[in-house]
């Protein structure tokens, strides 16, 4: 049967002790780092009518770099933007958001046809709204697989990826001074998971 | 502010802004930059649409809440007619942020 051996005829635990000894056996699943950046100032993309689109854009700031201890470690990996889009037109507005590993996209959906876009979140606003803003969020489990130090930023881009649109990170339409108008903080944080 | 004032010059640019800052531009899909000078320059003209929007809406606001007495089967009053008259001519005129800024909304008569 396995059994703690403590050898002290009593502890006190209000007291501090010093641990010298090593665990082993205990299983993964422990944090070994966090990393994490908090952009606090805007970003946009905007596309002009005409144009085709902006695509995707990484967003400038919002990234963040790790070290691996171990090739078997896990990253998690969870971007919280906040994002409002505004349109020329009376169509609704939408924002994309998708993660990624140094150049490589994470997370993401399966490629669809046509024009779709496969994006790691996504969502919709209604039309023109200029007060209007919210929270995308994607995330997931990385296995990056190397103890090279990795960046992972974010890309944003319109939904639709078509012309006449501006996506914001950070802020929402109404640039002015005037009521109604918020500024907003955007993050990205990985913690290396040990297998 | 920025992004309007890019898009007066050419409705047809890409480009991403960083910070708000006219500085961090960054000019996308082969779009020819614009000087900063040039965009500035704009600002005044974007700032007046802005605001004349701003009142436009809280105009079509004040509209709505006495548009029912517009229905048929009710009766306006003159002085409802007046001032619903003078809410829709009221961004007559008005060529500057200065001049929205001071536009003073008649007052709601009685029902």
């Amino acid at each position: 049967m396995a059994l703690s051996k403590i050898q002290a005829e009593s502890m006190n635990l209000a007291d501090t002790y010093a641990f010298t000894g090593t665990v082993s056996g205990a299983g993964g699943g422990k944090v070994l780092q966090v990393q994490s950046t908090t952009k606090t100032d805007a970003f946009s993309v905007t596309a002009g009518g005409g144009s085709g689109g902006a695509g995707w854009q990484t967003v400038t700031g919002l990234s963040v770099n790790i070290t691996p201890s171990s090739t078997s470690s896990k990253i998690y990996v969870i971007a919280n933007l906040n994002m409002a889009s505004e349109s020329g037109s009376d169509f609704s507005t939408t924002t994309a958001i998708k993660l990624r590993r140094d150049s490589t996209d994470i997370f993401i959906g399966t490629a669809g046809t046509g024009s779709q876009t496969n994006s790691g979140s996504y969502s919709a606003f209604n039309v023109n709204d200029a007060r209007n803003s919210t929270n995308v969020i994607s995330s997931g489990l990385d296995t990056p697989s190397t103890t090279s130090q990795i960046t992972y930023s974010v890309q944003v881009s319109q939904g639709y990826n078509i012309s006449g649109r501006t996506v914001f990170v950070n802020r929402n339409p109404q640039s002015s001074d005037g009521y109604g108008t918020f500024r907003n903080a955007s993050t990205i944080t990985v913690m290396e998971i040990s297998e | 502010m920025i992004e309007k004032a890019i898009l007066k010059i050419n409705p047809n640019a890409v480009f991403s802004v960083n910070a708000d800052d006219i500085n961090q531009i960054t000019w996308l899909n082969d779009t020819t930059p614009i000087s900063k000078e040039n965009i500035e320059a704009q600002y005044p003209i974007v700032e007046f649409e802005i605001s004349i929007q701003e009142l436009r809406s809280k105009r079509n606001s004040l509209l709505a809440e006495t548009d029912y007495l517009a229905l048929s089967d009710q009766t306006m009053s003159a002085e409802m007619t007046t001032y619903r008259q003078a809410l829709r001519d009221i961004t007559n005129g008005l060529t500057t942020v200065e001049d929205v800024e001071a536009v003073v909304f008649p007052e709601k008569p009685e029902v």
